[in-house]
């Protein structure tokens, strides 16, 4: 079978913006992010046991602007992972998968996901200024 | 041209004919240990983040044995997640054959790669603690 007959996975353009559609997209981006997460999470661990000036820098980042985003939005990815994955768990065992069902599953991962993000960086905030 | 493989042997190994099952089962298997064990872990670092985290505390939260390894179970889990979610993102929108095989190792190479940086300094980061 040659490149071009082949069937291929659904791309970003060809989707209208439905909440199953939306909600697997957003799931496969959380994945890169979280990778991506894990090697600053190594890279981290590895400036902990050099110590000295590499801490200072891995602190450095993490404390700047870019870094408390990206801290951000590694919650949010995992946290949405995690609540994208409890809904497959359940697809596994062939449950969830009428159109109603489905749809309200993935806009309760995303709230939960959104509102988990916030009560942990509150709490952050909160333990921060205590 | 004759045809020697039928198409049962064509198909096997390839998705769900073959070792397909084992990978799935791993991706759903490390995906449930890494929640409950991201509960634990989360739960544990935001008391520890409390006013930034200085070396010396860092250091500590390492040094405890059930701190670094909760942490080193999560990383291993993690890379191997990671490895299995990223595969399936190559492989399903990366369309040159050969890109996308080089593009697979590099990934196995990254997430292992990063896997022993972190075995590594999370073990040194205990000895430290204990030393």
């Amino acid at each position: 079978m040659s490149q071009g007959q082949r069937p291929l996975s659904p791309h970003l353009e060809i989707y209208r913006p439905l909440t199953g559609s939306f909600t697997s997209i957003l799931h496969r981006a959380t994945n890169a992010a979280l990778l991506g997460g894990m090697l600053v999470l190594a890279a981290w661990l590895a400036c902990v046991a050099a110590g000295g000036a590499a801490y200072e820098l891995a602190n450095a980042f993490l404390s700047s602007f870019i870094g408390r985003i990206a801290l951000f939005g590694w919650t949010f990815s995992a946290l949405f992972s995690a609540a994208q994955w409890v809904r497959h768990f359940f697809w596994d065992m062939g449950y969830g998968f009428e159109i109603e069902t489905a749809k309200k599953s993935g806009l309760l991962a995303l709230v939960f996901a959104m509102i988990a993000t916030l009560a942990v960086w509150l709490q952050v905030i909160l333990r921060g200024a205590s | 041209m004759m045809q020697f493989r039928s198409p049962m042997s064509a198909a096997r190994n390839h998705g769900a004919a073959g070792t397909g099952t084992s990978e799935f089962i791993s991706e759903r298997f490390t995906a449930l240990a890494l929640i409950v064990l991201g509960l634990i872990l989360g739960a544990k670092l935001v008391g520890l983040s409390a006013g930034g985290v200085d070396l010396i505390e860092a250091r500590t939260w390492l040094g405890d044995a059930l701190n670094a390894g909760l942490m080193l179970t999560f990383f291993a889990l993690g890379m191997l997640h990671s490895f299995i979610c990223s595969k399936v993102l190559l492989e399903d929108y990366i369309h040159i054959p050969g890109l996308k095989i080089l593009l697979i190792i590099a990934l196995a190479a990254g997430t292992t790669s990063a896997f022993v940086v972190a075995a590594i300094s999370i073990l040194r980061s205990l000895f430290l603690g204990l030393g």
